[in-house]
């Protein structure tokens, strides 16, 4: 019955072939589902460990190892991967010895304690339960030490899981190759050249898809492109190089075979499948080719109509697909907006916003009409910039002012230089950068004698304006008797005379700025007490 | 101002505002035409009307036709408004929408100058070209976290296309809803049949008059104003990724 029938022939025949391929993604799901809740009384449970990730990551590494680097791994090697991938991925710092356990039993779940991974399944041609097994990692004991090396189906799943667009699939079949020829699996290998071709002519499929896109669209069509070359082409010299190497191991394999055919060794029963194999091979070899060709033929193609495009966009006219095209760059579906809208009719009924309907119905309507209330309003003083500026000026004059007279009080002559010093210590070189201390000396010079007691009566001067203002207050009472004159040193010849050693007539100053620094100089002045 | 040119222009002015024919062509409101093309006092006092208003007028084939452009407070529709008209509940399916609206726009001009001569279409037409034109974004779907999407990203917008069955389960013909890729089509184009700017016949929707008038002369001349937004949007777009 089922012998003319494929689809019976598929569920019946095949059924064994797709549990085996199912078989190799067994171990990962047990060991990802697999928690650390058991392990030191699930002390790590809040670790966030990830085991699937952890799989994954040491079957890549021995891949590294054995196919890439040719080489057996030992538990010392990897011990010090897994370590790094714990601490780096995971950030987990532990005590050395700790960290040890934890990636001992890690290695122990991987190898499933040494057993193969299994699982149970119906046979429908034996009609029988039957168990599929599969290892990750296989050992062997060479010279006393332990190796360890991954198994054809670890990297087949490992394989597998890649994501087509992210590499050549076709250079992860030829790895797979290399494995199976080396174990001696020609049958296996057989099967792997197949998807190679399979992955080749999946390629010339995409290719005309890509050629396709481009006459709907070119924006569309060039990232096709581009992502076709990237996952496509970029591969072609390893791939090409992968090719020739294993064509070289089937040689060898091959010539083996011919050499062991009169022993009827392992190479001998295997010399048809050898002979099959390097068949399929040249065939892949020659497909790939093939797809080279096309490829170059796409580029041309591809060049030849955004050179069009780019011509008929040059045309006086409103481009829809270039402004879709900027609309997708920000991402903004809404802004297609623009291009609906001004299609639409008027919009003639005019309406106001549902929601006020509720704000109309419980509205109250004041039984009689209120008077509007007027409140008294407050008169606002507003001060002018100049206004803040006198305040200012006021303020640090009286400062200096106070100064001044104190040591007027105190000291019978003095000059500028001497005041300045014991500015400097009540202020601090600040003062020397304000303004108002040199618009003070000019407002002080302005007269020669002052009579404080006169100048609480009679006021000529700016400055004695603040004077007086100052001698208001009644903490200032002290000063009321003061009289004093200034001597400009630089201009008065017969003071000459009584210079003392220390003065000297002109006083250098030095104002450090943001941009540059200022120097001047101005006359000392020597202020004296009668 | 003759008092009669003023009333003529009047005349004219609220048969367009209310969307009533003014063709030569077909006869509707020929006067009207008419009074427009050879009064130049009509012609004058619509014309300021008009553009006081902020609406724009084009001259097609021997009739007018009028458009609120875009951002006309008085006279143009927000997208809540929109959303009403069309039955719709949130802005991804507005969005849509106006993608497949876009979709059935490029299918009749590439350009505001080259018309493709199709001469209707069907919603399966539609519904291919949206699928098409989307392919790329849905493609990367997967790898996308949902939660993180803006509301008018085209991922949001892919989706909400590609999670949509081609046609509703229990509809034997198809009907606007939002249940599937052809009821928001169906949706669309009851759209555009009420603004007059395609017709049905046998489920083969035709471009009127009015579409192909606005498509080829508001875009025409627009096409600064919006190359400027383009431009604009550009540079924000540039800012971000620079932010990358």
């Amino acid at each position: 019955m089922t012998k003319n029938n494929p689809m019976l022939d598929d569920i019946y025949e095949n059924h064994q072939e797709r549990i085996l391929n199912l078989m190799k993604y067994l171990p990962f799901f047990r060991l990802q589902e697999m928690s650390f809740h058991q392990y030191k009384e699930g002390k790590y449970d809040g670790l966030e460990l990830d085991m699937g990730y952890i799989v994954m990551g040491v079957l890549r590494f021995f891949i590294e190892e054995n196919n890439f680097n040719d080489r057996m791994v030992t538990y010392q090697d990897y011990l010090e991967f897994v370590t790094g991938l714990l601490r780096r991925d995971f950030d987990i710092v532990l005590p050395n010895e700790e960290e040890k356990e934890l990636a001992g039993y890690i290695f122990d779940k991987i190898k499933n304690d040494g057993r193969p991974f299994t699982m149970d399944y119906f046979d429908p041609l034996e009609k029988k339960r039957k168990t599929a097994r599969m290892r990750l990692i296989d050992s062997t004991l060479r010279d006393g030490v332990m190796y360890y090396d991954i198994t054809a189906d670890a990297i087949e799943f490992y394989l597998e899981t890649k994501e087509v667009k992210e590499g050549s699939r076709i250079n992860i079949k030829q790895l797979l190759l290399e494995k199976m020829i080396e174990t001696k699996n020609f049958s296996g290998g057989l099967d792997v050249i197949r998807q190679i071709n399979s992955e080749v002519n999946k390629l010339r499929i995409r290719k005309q898809e890509v050629i396709k896109t481009l006459g709907i669209n070119v924006y569309e069509g060039v990232k096709a492109l581009e992502e076709f070359n990237r996952t496509g082409i970029r591969w072609f010299e390893e791939e090409q190089s992968a090719f020739s190497k294993n064509r070289e191991l089937i040689a060898k394999a091959k010539q083996k075979a011919e050499e062991s055919k009169a022993d009827a060794g392992t190479y001998g029963s295997a010399y048809e499948e050898i002979f099959l194999l390097e068949n399929e091979l040249l065939k892949a070899i020659s497909n790939h080719g093939k797809l080279l060709s096309d490829c170059m033929e796409l580029q041309v193609k591809a060049d030849e109509i955004i050179h069009k495009y780019k011509f008929s966009r040059l045309k006086n006219a409103f481009d829809f697909k270039g402004y879709l095209e900027k609309a997708r760059k920000i991402n903004d579906a809404s802004l297609l907006g623009n291009l609906i809208r001004p299609l639409q009719k008027m919009k003639t009924k005019q309406s106001f916003y549902i929601g006020q309907i509720d704000d109309v119905l419980t509205q109250t309507v004041k039984e009689e009409e209120e008077g509007e209330k007027i409140k008294e309003e407050e008169v606002v003083m507003y001060r002018f910039e100049d206004e803040e500026e006198e305040v200012r000026i006021g303020e640090n004059y009286t400062a200096i002012i106070r100064t001044l007279f104190d040591t007027l009080l105190t000291t019978e002559r003095f000059d500028l230089l001497e005041f300045n010093e014991i500015l400097g210590l009540k202020y601090f070189d600040n003062i020397f950068r304000n303004s108002d201390y040199y618009s003070f000396l000019v407002h002080i010079c302005q007269k020669k004698e002052y009579d404080l007691s006169e100048v609480k009566k009679h006021q000529d001067t700016f400055f004695e304006g603040i004077v007086s203002e100052m001698l208001k207050d009644s903490k200032n009472i002290r000063y009321l008797n003061l009289r004093f004159r200034l001597e400009l040193l630089g201009d008065m010849e017969e003071t000459m005379l009584d210079f003392e050693e220390h003065e000297t007539e002109r006083i250098p100053h030095l104002i450090r700025g943001v941009e540059r620094d200022a120097e001047f100089m101005t006359s000392n002045i020597r202020f004296i007490r009668y | 101002m003759n008092n009669r040119n003023f009333e003529r222009a009047m005349d004219l002015f609220s048969a367009l505002i209310v969307g009533e024919e003014v063709s030569k062509r077909t006869g509707k409101n020929a006067d009207l035409y008419d009074a427009y093309t050879s009064n130049a006092e009509v012609n004058e006092i619509l014309d300021t009307m008009l553009k006081k208003l902020g609406l724009k007028l084009y001259d097609s084939n021997e009739s007018l036709f009028v458009s609120a452009g875009d951002h006309n407070r008085v006279f143009g529709f927000s997208n809540e408004e929109l959303k009403r008209m069309m039955g719709l509940r949130l802005n991804k399916e507005l969005y849509l929408c106006y993608y497949i609206i876009y979709n059935v726009m490029t299918m009749f001009y590439h350009s505001s100058a080259s018309y493709t001569y199709l001469e209707y279409v069907k919603c399966e037409d539609v519904i291919e070209a949206v699928s098409a034109s989307l392919k790329n974004v849905t493609d990367k779907i997967n790898l996308l976290a949902r939660n993180e999407l803006e509301e008018s990203s085209f991922e949001l917008l892919a989706i909400t296309w590609d999670e949509q069955p081609v046609i509703g389960k229990e509809d034997a013909a198809v009907r606007a809803s939002r249940g599937s890729k052809a009821g928001y089509v169906k949706t669309a184009f009851n759209f555009l049949i009420s603004q007059n700017l395609f017709a049905e016949a046998q489920e083969r929707y035709y471009p009127t008059e009015r579409f192909h008038a606005l498509m080829r002369h508001y875009f025409e001349e627009e096409r600064g104003r919006l190359f400027e937004m383009e431009q604009a949007l550009m540079m924000e777009g540039e800012k971000e990724d620079a932010a990358y």
